[in-house]
């Protein structure tokens, strides 16, 4: 089913570039980041091949993680949220005449930190493979929660309980419907359509969507100043060169950031601006090409850092992870330690897939920086009246159920709520995802182990994941305190 | 405090439901031990919230005046973006055809955010939105559209006739 010499089809080339086109616009649009991009086009891959949806979906990744970028120099506005450090860095020397400049920058190193992804995806994806394999379902029980309680640790800084509770939430929310091992409801209330449980699609519609949808439109509107001038978008091949150290770094802390569950490429971009200010000695905010290659890089070399757990242990790395994963999913295939034997050449796919989605997003990005100033002069009110048609056309074209539909318009209006509240999505997400496995997992290593269950400790990998997720607790509670106690 | 309270309420269902769902084969492997151990987990979490709000002042006076909205004109606004949504996905749908609900929906919303827009503008916009949409998705993505009918693939149908 999957061969990458495919992707070099014309056909799948042409997906490629309207995928990263499709990025490179949402990524430009104020509020529609990579998250809500994917969330609205899942629905619409269902219809395609499998290999086509793939292509398409890193395709529109890649772009949407650049097309912040254009907005945040050019316009000061974060196309974004992990275009802000870009936007601190690049909007000065928009101000100088140097948007251009800066773009091309951008546009450069977005295109370099995938690339560093990819290498760290190809070199680890085989050894993590071959360590998850020899996991039981207590390991793989444990690390379903890891995954769930740090992604909570991770996305909400001062209050982790927060994060927490909605990673507990995506779990309940997660076993809704018949259970896998004796086939009794759960949660069902009488009602037909909760028997086969809440779909993962139309919450994630919901909350990444329209909920974004009402943030945007209740806020009051902010028309963007746009340069009249930009230069030349080409940057000169000779920055890498002079930049090197700084991509390197900002390649491996995206890398690593996008590996951990939970933080996504906002925070890879933040840590690298700021590891990069520190090391340099300057301040980038005052219109720095430095700036913006660490934030960049990073920002892209998160893709292929969150593709690695994904892939390997079918945990996804970050929310935008947790879409294409859940977008594989519409279409039979799970991703995780079986990958290999289940879909062979799955892994060489991704790979190429990947580096023509990175490919695409450069041509992509050169050609639509300049029209893309045009989209920013259009009311919002207007793009995103449309978005709210696509996440009915999306919603419901993957199971022809207005049920869905009305799940998602709650998951919407509830998200809106309780992202007014601070409370973070990606652990609601990872909840969603990994809830039957932690579920069917635990259940089944407490029949395996029954009168034993102190053997479970003889595990060692199991006792080391027992203790990271003990850790990732007391992280979040101490991390917490330590930021009251500076508050007051 | 408000999330908080929901979310224990939420907590207290699991819970109760949980304790009442079958145990097959003894409640070591009961299809509502996992989902107990959650409802459980979250009530905690959702009452130490709670309590943190409260400590922080939530059930001052001065923090119940604060959940009025400081703009009634937008939070008016908003309930009226919630009800358009509401009745352009479950009312106009359940009897017009896609297009047309569609271009009701994208007027409303026009008429009432892009208030610097002439009339004549709005509609045009709606109108051009709603067609491109729904030829893009169905000629594109190839996608079985919701609503009572479709405008385009009726006139696909008759033009095939």
């Amino acid at each position: 089913m999957f061969d990458w010499m495919t992707l070099f089809e014309p056909a799948k080339l042409l997906y490629a570039f309207a995928g990263a086109a499709v990025g490179v616009v949402a990524g430009v649009l104020p509020g529609l980041a990579a998250n809500t991009a994917l969330a609205l086009l899942l629905g619409f891959t269902y219809n395609m091949p499998v290999d086509v949806a793939v292509i398409f979906l890193i395709s529109v990744w890649t772009g949407s993680e650049f097309g912040g970028a254009i907005t945040g120099i050019l316009a000061n506005i974060p196309g974004t949220p992990e275009a802000v450090p870009t936007m601190l860095a690049g909007h000065p020397l928009a101000l100088r005449g140097q948007g251009g400049l800066a773009v091309g920058v951008a546009l450069l190193f977005s295109a370099m930190g995938n690339w560093i992804g990819l290498i760290v995806l190809v070199l680890l994806a085989p050894v993590l493979i071959e360590i998850a394999l020899r996991f039981s379902s207590w390991e793989m029980f444990l690390l379903s929660m890891f995954g769930v309680t740090l992604s909570g640790t991770m996305t909400s800084r001062e209050q982790p309980l927060k994060g927490w509770t909605m990673g507990w939430l995506g779990l309940l929310l997660a076993l809704m419907g018949k259970d896998a091992i004796y086939g009794v409801d759960r949660f069902s209330f009488g009602v037909p359509e909760l028997t086969s449980g809440i779909g993962y699609m139309p919450v994630l519609v919901g909350v990444f969507g329209l909920a974004e949808v009402l943030n945007v439109l209740s806020q009051p509107r902010i028309k963007p100043v746009l340069p009249s001038q930009i230069g030349s978008v080409f940057p000169p091949l000779r920055l890498v060169r002079q930049y090197w150290k700084s991509m390197l770094r900002a390649g491996c802390i995206g890398t690593l950031i996008g590996a951990i569950p939970g933080p996504g490429a906002q925070v890879a971009s933040y840590i690298s601006y700021s590891v990069g200010e520190r090391i340099t000695g300057r301040r980038f905010s005052d219109g720095d090409l430095e700036g913006v290659v660490c934030a960049e890089v990073a920002d892209n070399a998160n893709i292929g850092g969150g593709l690695l757990p994904t892939v390997t242990l079918g945990i996804p790395g970050n929310s935008s992870s947790a879409l294409i994963m859940s977008a594989l999913a519409l279409h039979g295939i799970i991703l995780g330690p079986n990958i290999q034997n289940a879909q062979p050449g799955f892994l060489y796919f991704l790979y190429m897939a990947l580096f023509v989605g990175n490919f695409a997003m450069y041509i992509s990005g050169f050609l639509l920086v300049r029209p893309s100033m045009y989209l920013l002069s259009m009311p919002a009110v207007v793009v995103m009246s449309g978005v709210v048609v696509v996440c009915l056309i999306g919603t419901f074209s993957t199971g022809f159920s207005m049920f869905d539909v009305l799940v998602m318009f709650i998951a919407g209006v509830i998200g809106f709520f309780l992202n007014r509240q601070g409370y973070p999505f990606a652990p609601l997400v990872l909840g969603l995802i990994l809830g039957r496995l932690a579920d069917d997992n635990l259940r089944r290593s407490l029949m395996l182990y029954e009168g034993h269950y102190q053997d479970v400790l003889l595990r060692p990998v199991g006792t080391i994941l027992l203790i990271a997720v003990i850790l990732s607790f007391y992280w979040g509670i101490r991390r917490s305190h330590q930021d009251s106690r500076r508050s007051s | 405090m408000l999330s908080a309270a929901g979310l224990l309420a939420v907590a207290c269902v699991g819970i109760w439901f949980s304790l009442r769902m079958e145990r097959p084969a003894g409640w070591l492997t009961a299809p509502g031990i996992v989902p107990l151990f959650l409802s459980v987990g979250l009530g905690i979490m959702a009452a130490l919230i709670g309590t943190a709000a409260i400590r922080r002042g939530a059930l001052t006076r001065e923090a119940v005046r604060r959940l009025r909205p400081s703009d009634p004109a937008g939070a008016l606004r908003f309930a009226a973006l919630v009800g358009a949504i509401a009745g352009f996905y479950f009312g106009l749908l359940a009897f017009l055809p896609f297009e047309v609900a569609c271009f009701l929906f994208l007027l409303f919303v026009f008429h009432m955010l892009w208030t610097d827009a002439p009339l004549w503008k709005q509609a045009t916009a709606a109108a051009a939105m709603s067609l491109i949409l729904v030829a893009s998705f169905q000629t594109f993505f190839d996608i079985p559209l919701p609503g009572e009918n479709n405008l385009l693939e009726m006139l696909q149908f008759h033009l095939r006739r």
